[in-house]
């Protein structure tokens, strides 16, 4: 197979399972397939030096994409200080404990949300997780306790322990 | 409890109807448009690089410590060399700081070419400036790119009331001040600003030259190697693309050459030779672009189309526009060649499939 053919091959491929992990980062289906092309299109320039797996690559580029993106111009992003309500919820309804969880985790630091998803949705390692973000084992480890620990604090999440 | 990786597992499932099957489709579009505007980008700063190093060798009495006049310098006017890419110009001006620029000219001909050269008094940036003739608006871009003509530009004149024998007026002005910005990841975007008070424009008409009229420069002992004709900085096809080249016979330069392609989508041709002369690219007998090299720089030249810009093609005397899918041939007629050249033909967008 050419490298055009790995390429397309990979996309056709591999790309759904990458799009969920740029929706629960982006959490917006349209950004979501906006980062994840993105992505893609970077990986393409390096396509014919990458000889092993390349998922972890594309990950990385789209983890650390997604991480830098607010430096950038993003016409789909609008900054907001609180999440918009989920549709259908009433004040007089019982607290969905976990839409809770979902709504706090947005509120997350990108790179904190970065690492929650990363381990609890991709199921990476802390050193692949280290890897794909550049980071080091230690700084994983420490984000992810202060994430876990902002979503235990966070006041919306009134049920102690919902995180296991 | 809230498992957390049920949690995500869940709020990620795929909504139905999500559109997925297009992507591919999309990443190849987008990769082509990085490309092209890498070629833009790289072809505006050797457009400005070029007039830079041509201005600076022209107006040697400007340098702080001029070199000796061992050589006597090339005619100009108003600080444009006289012949340039297959041109000669006949009227020019630069405008005063802060000023638009005009140029009166009676027409010889209506093979008209146009240059221009700015100066922002800003370190990397450019202006961003139209054009207009008769108070028609003709062209608009960035300053510094160079050359400008119009091949099959006679219905164009027309319409902005330029004809041989009457004087028209080519004004030029400044829109904006435009800079490319690097950021921290490493993309580049480009940056708009007023324009600064110090700008200067200027503004070159000239009249194309027969081959066989042009001044050409004298030949080197050795001739440049050709380039691999990178598109958009790769060599090597991108996902979907299958390149056909042609390479100049290696004793017959002067031979035509043809390769039959399907008309759909979009195509890019980046053509390349080592000395001067003419590439006559024809589609189905008829001519719709021809490359030229003035130099024996061995530069790249290139250009584009769209199967179904059928404005474009209708502005092309004789050419009749294909069906989607038919089968059109391509033919290479070189013209005035000494040298190698060679010729790339990219397919892009719809006219190809993975």
């Amino acid at each position: 197979m050419t490298h055009s053919d790995t390429f397309a091959d990979f996309v056709t491929t591999r790309s759904p399972r990458l799009l969920r992990t740029a929706y629960l980062l982006t959490r917006d289906w349209a950004l979501a397939e906006d980062l994840l092309q993105t992505s893609l299109v970077k990986a393409w320039s390096a396509w014919r030096r990458i000889d092993t797996d390349p998922e972890p690559y594309v990950r990385r580029i789209l983890v650390n994409t997604y991480a830098t993106w607010w430096r950038r111009r993003w016409r789909g992003e609008q900054p907001a200080a609180e999440l918009p309500e989920p549709a259908g919820s009433e004040p007089h309804l019982a607290v969905d404990a976990r839409d809770e969880v979902w709504r706090a985790l947005g509120r997350l630091p990108r790179r904190q949300r970065a690492v929650l998803v990363l381990r609890y949705f991709e199921d990476l390692s802390e050193a692949q997780i280290a890897e794909v973000m550049g980071v080091s084992v230690g700084t994983v480890k420490s984000q992810a306790a202060k994430a876990l620990a902002r979503l235990r604090l966070d006041e919306s999440l009134t049920i102690e322990g919902v995180l296991r | 409890m809230i498992d957390l990786k049920e949690l995500l597992d869940d709020r990620s499932a795929t909504p139905a109807g999500l559109v997925q099957h297009q992507r591919l489709q999309q990443v190849r579009g987008r990769i082509t448009t990085r490309r092209r505007r890498r070629i833009t980008a790289g072809g505006a700063f050797a457009a400005v690089l070029a007039l830079v190093l041509t201005g600076y060798a022209l107006t040697p009495a400007q340098r702080a410590a001029p070199d000796p006049a061992t050589t006597p310098s090339a005619p100009t006017l108003a600080g444009f060399p006289e012949y340039a890419q297959g041109s000669r110009v006949v009227a020019a001006a630069r405008s005063r700081p802060g000023e638009q620029v005009n140029v009166a000219w009676t027409p010889t001909t209506l093979d008209i070419a146009l240059f221009t050269d700015c100066a922002t008094g800003q370190a990397d940036a450019v202006l961003a400036h139209e054009i207009k003739v008769n108070g028609h608006l003709l062209t608009s871009g960035t300053c510094g790119v160079s050359g400008l003509h119009w091949p099959h530009g006679d219905r164009m004149w027309a319409e902005k009331g330029v004809e041989i024998g009457k004087p028209a007026v080519f004004t030029m002005t400044a829109l904006r001040v435009r800079r490319t910005v690097t950021t921290t990841d490493g993309e580049s975007r480009t940056e708009d600003g007023p324009v600064p008070a110090g700008a200067v424009l200027g503004l070159a008409v000239g009249t194309r030259l027969p081959f066989t009229e042009y001044p050409l420069p004298a030949r080197p002992d050795r001739l440049p190697a050709l380039g691999d004709l990178r598109n958009g900085g790769e060599a090597a096809d991108m996902p979907g693309e299958a390149s056909q080249w042609m390479l100049s016979h290696p004793n017959l330069p002067l031979l035509s050459m043809s390769r039959n392609i399907t008309w759909r989508g979009q195509y890019d041709l980046r053509l390349q030779a080592q000395t001067p002369g003419l590439l006559h690219v024809l589609i189905d007998g008829v001519e719709v672009y021809t490359g030229e090299w003035w130099t024996y720089e061995a530069n790249e030249a290139g250009t584009w189309w769209s199967t179904d810009d059928s404005a474009a093609w209708a502005a092309i005397p004789g050419f009749t526009m294909p069906e989607d899918g038919d089968i059109v041939t391509v033919t290479v007629v070189p013209e005035h060649f000494t040298g190698t050249w060679q010729l790339r033909i990219v397919p892009l967008g719809g006219g190809a499939t993975l």
